[in-house]
């Protein structure tokens, strides 16, 4: 625990530094979330130039429509999912869906070939890389997943095609893919919630390590607070919480020259 | 006791500019909202349905029923139309179930016990690894499920010629437990029946639905392949395909799917569409829509031919899938080689070449 010297923030009431404990940890929580995912990384003023490229948009743009397509599909949820086949409001809801899903995945396809040849994982990013990863590989299966509960023969050819992969790899025993009411539970509530979930934690690590500079210009990129060397008790710790709440720029951090390393 | 901090909070000491993540947000929400809906007013989106060039025309949006697989008209490769064609393709395949020589008896795991029909590399069958964790969890037994069960339920009690051919049947032998070895499916008797019948069918007629052989020994066997067939083309065979026990509404209609897909008229319809695994059908799924194109990295490997021709062909697909698919990419930062590529062709000097331009200005 922080010591009678440390400075706490009124609002999180955390100096940054707490430890974990089993039975209080909510200031080892609240003390993680103030320490990475500071309000001035979350709500930036600014960002380096280079950002300034239409490939950049893509991550938001696939973000954008990965919203659409869950407002859509739950108004389709809500309908039911025989709705779209019998509503003209329901065919319409579902074409919105379906253009949805494309863009999604268009976007996507750029954000995640801009972020192979930018090597987005340098830097210490190798982490937000394998949850972009992770993000394309459910929402692959939450697409198909939707392909297979649309309950006509599509739906049934694609089920009865795929069932042998899946069988094939040993899946198939517990993961039925001809099983309507399964494709449907898995598509509204697993695999969405899954990618929900690991978005989330792709978007908090972006907005805590910020995007990779571009190759050459790594030494710009410099640790914005003392922690980066090593501290022992946080007792010693000088003024973690000056450290946590800095504005960028109100007090330059002394440059420590981040060597370019090749990859991570 | 030290700690290091290995990923500290950094920040970018370079050139900046204003922004405004919810202002990013909100307008690429905006952009992307008016894209999507414009696309679905102008192409809206498919409905795929049982049509295919030179078959019969179709609602859009029908799944494909045993009323219309066993009513509706085929065309062979000349074009000629044959009204019967499909309910003979139907009666032909409800006498594959009886006699277990159909796809889904033949398949092995998780429908049915049949041995060494499992996909393997080497002596590796993780569908057998499956089995042996977690049983039969999709028991069919063709001859019961597809055939008798039914005909038991729905005509048997109105009907004793049919009652009485059900019992003949199945007093000649046979297993009716769910998910038997297809061997296990009939007895000698019943395997003499079917092959009489079997040939007789080829040679036979169904105008109208009505089924017409040569006579000859069969046992009750016309009378069960005429039942069923009668009760497909009256839209009762479905009522019991999409029930489930007989105690739920079901949700889960692999039988009925399996069942289907065993005639001839399910693949017809799959390639008239352009469906077919050589016709990359997993990303042409809807029609002239675009489909799952993603799944590109799931479809090519079919088309490498060591790999298409192969028995275990979704195997080596699967396992590709993980490793190709999965593994290296989740891995890659941290594979030399493969995260070199892009200094090999550094497309990052395009993306960042006004920064550069201006940083050499600067210096």
């Amino acid at each position: 625990m922080s010591g009678e010297s440390t400075v706490r923030d009124p609002v999180t009431n955390t100096a940054g530094d707490e430890s974990f404990s089993w039975t209080t940890p909510s200031p080892w929580v609240r003390s993680l979330l103030v320490r990475n995912l500071p309000l001035r990384r979350l709500l930036p003023d600014t960002e380096p130039s280079y950002v300034s490229s239409m490939l950049y948009t893509m991550g938001v743009l696939t973000l954008a429509s990965m919203l659409v397509v869950i407002i859509s599909g739950v108004v389709l949820a809500v309908g039911g999912v025989q709705w779209w086949h019998t509503s003209t409001l329901g065919a319409s809801v579902n074409s919105v869906h379906f253009w949805g899903v494309q863009a999604f995945f268009l976007f996507m396809a750029v954000h995640a070939l801009a972020s192979f040849f930018t090597m987005a994982w340098r830097g210490g990013r190798g982490f937000t890389w394998v949850t972009g990863v992770l993000a394309f590989l459910l929402s692959v299966v939450t697409a198909f997943t939707g392909f297979l509960m649309l309950t006509n023969w599509d739906s049934q050819y694609i089920a009865q095609q795929a069932k042998d992969a899946f069988n094939a790899m040993g899946i198939g025993a517990v993961w039925n893919v001809m099983d309507v009411g399964q494709q449907f539970t898995l598509h509204v509530v697993v695999t969405s919630g899954l990618l929900g979930f690991i978005v989330l934690i792709h978007l908090g690590q972006i907005r805590r390590r910020g995007v990779a500079p571009p190759p050459g210009a790594e030494h710009l990129e410099v640790a914005e607070d003392s922690s980066a060397t090593p501290v022992s008790t946080p007792r010693e710790v000088p003024e973690p919480l000056a450290a946590a709440v800095r504005r960028p720029g109100a007090q330059p951090p002394v440059p420590q020259p981040v060597p370019d390393r090749g990859s991570l | 006791m030290t700690r290091q901090r290995t990923h500290p909070l950094r920040h970018w000491t370079g050139p900046e500019r204003k922004y405004d993540l919810l202002f990013e947000g909100t307008a690429a929400v905006v952009i992307v909202s008016v894209l999507v809906v414009a696309a679905a007013i102008i192409f809206g989106s498919a409905d795929g349905g049982l049509s295919y060039p030179g078959g019969p025309p179709a609602k859009p949006g029908t799944a494909f029923t045993a009323k219309y697989w066993a009513t509706s008209p085929t065309v062979d490769d000349k074009g000629k139309s044959d009204p019967s064609g499909g309910a003979m393709d139907f009666a032909t395949t409800v006498v594959t179930e009886l006699d277990g020589s159909s796809a889904t008896a033949t398949y092995g795991p998780p429908f049915n016990n049949t041995a060494g029909v499992s996909q393997h590399i080497g002596r590796v069958s993780l569908a057998g690894v499956a089995h042996s964790v977690f049983g039969l969890t999709q028991p069919i037994n063709t001859a019961k499920d597809f055939v008798l069960a039914p005909l038991g339920a729905v005509v048997a009690p109105y009907d004793p010629a049919v009652s009485s051919a059900v019992r003949q049947y199945q007093g000649a032998g046979g297993s009716r437990l769910e998910g038997v070895a297809a061997d296990k499916l009939i007895s000698d008797q019943q395997a003499g029946w079917l092959k009489a019948y079997t040939a007789a069918l080829a040679k036979g007629t169904a105008d109208n639905g009505k089924l017409t052989v040569a006579p000859g020994d069969y046992g009750p066997v016309p009378t069960l392949v005429q039942a069923e067939l009668s009760i497909a083309r009256s839209g009762a065979l479905d009522g019991y395909l999409t029930s489930s026990s007989g105690t739920q509404l079901t949700t889960n209609p692999y039988k009925s799917t399996m069942f289907f897909s065993d005639g001839t008229l399910w693949s017809t319809i799959a390639t008239g569409q352009g469906l077919t695994g050589d016709q990359y059908g997993v990303m042409n799924e809807l029609w002239n829509y675009p489909g799952q194109f993603w799944l590109i990295l799931y479809a090519l490997p079919y088309h490498i031919p060591a790999i298409g021709t192969s028995a275990a062909a979704d195997l080596w697909v699967g396992t590709l899938i993980v490793i190709v698919g999965m593994l290296l990419q989740l891995a890659l930062p941290w594979i030399p080689g493969l995260r070199d590529i892009p200094r090999a062709l550094p497309l990052y000097k395009i993306i960042y070449r006004r920064y550069y331009r201006k940083s050499r200005s600067n210096t």
